[in-house]
Formats: C-alpha cells, structure tokens, sequence
C-alpha cells in the first residue's frame, strides 16, 4: 500500500472540511480523487502532501507514518492547479530545484543532474525550451515542466491537485492522454485531484467519489459510473433525467440516463411516458433529444445513436413515447 | 498577445481643450512645487561662485555633518532592510491571527509626527529617562550622541521596505514556496531561492526610499541631536543651523547635496524600473520568436 489514510478530520473554525475520511491508495495505480467544488477533495490531497495539518487522523506513506513529518521530509512530488514553477528560473532550473537543494552527502554530481534533467526534458517533449523561463511558456508547457519538475527527485508518490483545471479543452484531452500513457512507464504512484468527471473517468484505474467532505464511493471507473451508490453519484457522474414517476412511490428518487432513454412513436404501455419533442440536437455520434413531459417544467434528455434517430425522424413539437431501459432507485 | 493601445482611439479620447487642461495644469504644478525650489537651491548655492560653494561642502562642520549622515544611514537602512523583510515575510505568507493588527502597526511611524518620536526617546534614554540609571552606570551616551541619531531614524524609516514588500508578497502567495519545500528545500535555502529573487526589484526600490528619508530625516533627528557642531548635526539639521546664521548661500551649497540625493534615488528608481521592463521585452520576444 501506497498511500493510507485513516481517520482524517480537519475543520477550517466551524467549517467542517474532512469528515473521518479514510483511504487506501495502491502502489502504482493512478486514482482521481473526484467531486464537486468545495468537498473537501484538495485539503484531502494537501493533508496528504503535508500542507495541512489533519485535526485528527494519519497518513502514512509506504508503511511509514508520515502525520508529523515535515514537508520537505515526506518526499512526495506535488504538481500545482496553477504551475506554481520558480518564475526567476529557467525551465531547465526549475527541474533541477529539488537536486539542486540536497544535502550535499545526497546531491548527485552536476554532469548527473544536467543528465536526469535532460532526459525528463526529453520525456515531457520540450527539450527546445530549456533555457525559457515560465512566463514564455503556454499553460499546457508550464503544466508539463511543472510534472517533471516533481519527478525530478523521483517521488514514490505523485500528488495532483486539478493538474488540467486551467488549460484549455483541447490541450487538456492531449495532456491527460499523455499522463495516462506514460504513467505505467514512470513506477509512481499518482493520486489527482478533479472535479471532471469525464477526467477521472478517462485517466484513472480507480474513482474515489467525495461529497461534503465524506467519501462516497471508491471503484473503477465502470464501477462507479454503472454501479452509482447514491443518487448523488448518480448525477455526478454523467447526465441524469430525473424521471417523473406514474405510480406514487414516496421517498424515492428514480433516475434514468440518457443513453438508457427509448423513444418510440407509438404507446409501448406499461411504463412509458408521453413526451413533446422541445429540440433535436445532433452531437457528434449521437443525437440528444430534449423534450417535455405535459405537468413538467424540466425538460428531459434522451441521447439516440445516430442510426436509430435518423431511422425515427423526431420533429419538434411532436408527440412520442420515452420508455427508460433502465431506472436507477434510490431514497431520497 | 497585446491588447491594442484603446487611448489612440478618436472615440475614447477626450476633446482637445480638456486634454490640453489636464496637461497644462499638471506641469504647471510640477514645475511650481517641485522643479522651481530644486532651480532656487541651486541658484541660490552658486550665487556667491563656485569657490563658495566648495568652502562651504569641505569645511570641517559641513563634512562632519556628511559623514554622521552617512554613518546613520550606513546603520539604520541595513536593520531596517532586514527588519522590513521579515516583518512583511511574517505578514503576507503566513496566515496567521492578528497580521492586519501588526500590518497597521508597520504604519504607526507614518501617522506619528517625527517631533514626537524623537521625544519619546528623549523621555525613554534622557536625563529623566527610564533607562538612564542603568545607562549612567555603564557610561552610555545615546541623547546628543551617536545612539540617538540612530534611534530616531531607525523609528522614522522602519515601514518603507515592509509597505512595498507587503503588497508584493500578499499577491505573489505562498505557492512557490510550498513547491520548494516540497521538492526538499529547507526554510532558509526557500527564502534565498525562491522568496527573495521573486521580491528583488521591490526590495530595491523600498531600501532607495529608506535611504532617502534616513538622510534627509529633519524632526526626530532634530529633538535627539542636541545640535551640537560638528558631532551631532547631520546634513539637514547643519543646512538649518547655517540659515539660522543667514549664511544662504552655504546653507544652500549644503542643501543642494541633499538635493543630489534625491536625484540619485530617482536615476536609480528609473534605472531598476528599466531593467524590469527590459526583462519583460527579452521573455515577449522570446515567446514570440516560438
């Protein structure tokens, strides 16, 4: 085990930020570390880093209980939201930081550090921008110089705090794709934090799912997006209808995705809805389909594939049939 | 890239007789209150020729005045350069409880009048003073002395670097900080690495200012020096005591070294704003040439 958490608590005065939290991260597995904005997900991660200090709880890296050791001890690589790269030094310093600084019984001889700094200049693809220094950079480059600097003194564990937050989408998917290629090659153990859902989705080998500052679910991404453990998860992650209900079934709320949503023109019976067509919106591969159900003011989606949608025609303002493929119950 | 320089723009622009209101009014205030005393000091200097003026710089009170204010100068900006990095490394990156308390404190030698400052270490280390049976028993002088001068000033010019750093700082954050420490660096090697580099050109520029007032200080001195010649009489308090003896001209000779002082402070603002602006120009062309 990489990472153990246990226990953990912290509040900021009344505010409580972490709840008993407890969490295991394996060696070598990159998880995310997902949920909304303000659920505890970064003061988790900084707790872990050392940049906060847990009210109660332990954190202990590789067996070791690392609570009460200070952050330069720890020997965790941290990547910032926002680069947080030496702004006075060149890309190639700023790499070679965290050897630069070691005691000198530890500091690896000048031809070794110009060695490992080239080489993971070489590994993040910008060896031509050595001698930049930050503000000439774009933010995907700051982002990438930022992850090598970390790995500069080859952490056993990575820490990422929205690493793609600030990028723009395209070089965000580009990034991500890239850190999810060369995580097996790099032996570390990565823990991120995001509020992406498609992110986690896409990037990690497993989800932890936080809310309120309380853990929620922890699974593979298939796991967590097909297995949601509360109502909450389950509009997390993905779009969600929240079904209207012909029967009364009191303290449940029944959500439908919408690629489980069928439409049909004619009235299936047991269990369909009857549905104005609001919009038809094509989407790449499929097309959403917004309509209204009569005494609703929300509107629901449905997501056909292309074939099916072309094949059914909708219009707009017509009458159809939604039948869900799959209702997912929870209490509300 | 750049946004477009909008004042050019016809459509934003004031019309012509406002614009050449505001101009006119400004240079016309400048040249009033700033350029035309800096002229009179040194019309006012050379008015006897230039063999007066020299006999009034090299004469043995005038370079003991010259010297004293170097020599407190040459004490108080480098405590007070340390003092001011500390105070606002203390304030602006560490979240801790009462910093606006102390922010507002850093402020108190401003709000104070100079008069009263030296006043109170007259009450502290004078003749009636709390200190004075243990200063007497040691044979310590710090009124009309040395110590006093220092004293006063130190008092007088301790918040110019911590009020330019603080701003700095607070929008800098702790970040970088963090990473350091993170990535190994000690507390020390991060502040000499990291935080100080980042605050070098405000650094600059406060310890100019500090400079600046710790020899041009006239009221605290001015109560702790006891004004006697030619010991304890720095420039300005020699540029008042030669006025006093209606000797204009020397008192202006003087006077026009403080004057120079201030030049200096100004060439060297404008040359460190110059050098931040130079490094902004190579890091645009650099990222332009990619």
């Amino acid at each position: 085990m990489s990472i153990e958490v246990r226990n953990v608590s912290k509040s900021y005065g009344r505010f409580q930020v972490l709840r008993d939290v407890n969490l295991d991260v394996n060696t070598g597995e990159l998880m995310a570390l997902l949920g909304p904005s303000g659920c505890g997900k970064t003061t988790l991660l900084r707790v872990i880093a050392g940049l906060e200090t847990p009210d109660t709880g332990t954190i202990r890296t590789h067996g070791e209980d690392a609570t009460s050791r200070p952050v330069r001890e720890r020997k965790v690589g941290f990547v910032f939201q926002h680069y947080a790269l030496f702004r006075h030094m060149t890309v190639f310093e700023n790499i070679a930081f965290g050897l630069r600084v070691r005691a000198r019984a530890d500091r690896p001889p000048e031809t070794e550090i110009t060695k490992r700094v080239r080489a993971l200049l070489d590994l993040i693809q910008l060896d031509w921008l050595a001698a930049h220094y930050p503000d000439q950079l774009s933010g995907g480059q700051r982002q990438r110089v930022a992850l090598a600097r970390a790995l500069a003194t080859e952490p056993r564990v990575l820490l990422l705090d929205e690493p793609f937050g600030a990028l723009d989408a395209r070089v965000r998917t580009e990034l991500r794709r890239w850190l999810r290629r060369r995580h097996a090659d790099l032996g570390v153990t990565s823990l991120f934090v995001t509020h992406d859902q498609e992110e986690a989705i896409e990037v990690a080998d497993r989800i932890v799912v936080m809310n309120a500052g309380r853990i929620e679910q922890i699974g593979s991404p298939a796991e967590v997006y097909e297995n949601p453990s509360s109502a909450f998860i389950c509009r997390f992650l993905g779009h969600v209808n929240l079904w209207p209900d012909a029967v009364d079934a009191p303290g449940q709320v029944r959500l439908v995705r919408p690629h489980d949503c069928e439409l049909l023109r004619a009235d299936p019976g047991m269990g369909a809805l009857a549905i104005t067509v609001k919009a038809v919106r094509p989407a790449g591969p499929l097309v959403r389909i917004e309509m209204q159900t009569p005494g609703q003011v929300d509107f629901l989606e449905a997501d056909l594939p292309r074939e099916t949608a072309d094949r059914l025609n909708p219009v707009v303002g017509e009458t159809l049939y939604a039948r869900p493929r799959r209702i997912r119950v929870y209490p509300s | 890239m750049p946004i477009a320089d909008t004042s050019r723009l016809p459509s934003i622009r004031e019309p012509r007789p406002i614009r050449f209101l505001l101009v006119a009014g400004t240079l016309l205030y400048l040249g009033a209150f700033i350029f035309l005393p800096l002229v009179q000091v040194l019309v006012m200097a050379l008015s006897k020729g230039w063999k007066v003026y020299a006999a009034a710089i090299v004469e043995p009170d005038a370079l003991s005045a010259i010297w004293l204010t170097l020599g407190v100068a040459a004490v108080t900006v480098p405590l007070n350069t340390v003092f001011g990095v500390a105070l606002a490394w203390a304030i602006a990156k560490n979240p801790c409880r009462g910093r606006r308390l102390i922010a507002t404190l850093v402020d108190l030698p401003f709000s104070v009048s100079p008069v009263i400052a030296g006043l109170l270490f007259v009450l502290l280390f004078g003749r009636q003073g709390w200190f004075q049976p243990w200063l007497e028993q040691h044979d310590i002088h710090v009124i009309f002395a040395f110590p006093g001068l220092v004293l006063a000033t130190l008092f007088v010019t301790s918040p110019f670097v911590a009020r330019e750093l603080i701003p700095l700082m607070e929008s800098q954050g702790h970040e970088e900080e963090d990473a350091a420490r993170l990535l190994g660096a000690s507390g020390w090697r991060t502040f000499w690495s990291v935080t100080l580099p980042n605050i070098k050109w405000g650094l600059i520029y406060g310890v100019i200012l500090c400079n600046a007032r710790a020899m041009g200080e006239f009221g605290a001195v001015s109560v702790v020096s006891g004004h006697i010649r030619g010991r304890t009489n720095t420039l300005p308090l020699h540029v008042e005591a030669l006025f006093n003896e209606y000797n204009f001209a020397a008192a202006n000779a003087v006077a026009s070294l403080l004057a120079c002082l201030a030049l200096v402070t100004l060439v060297v603002r404008a040359a460190a704003e110059w050098r931040v602006r130079q490094q902004r120009a190579a890091a645009e062309r650099n990222r332009d040439e990619h």
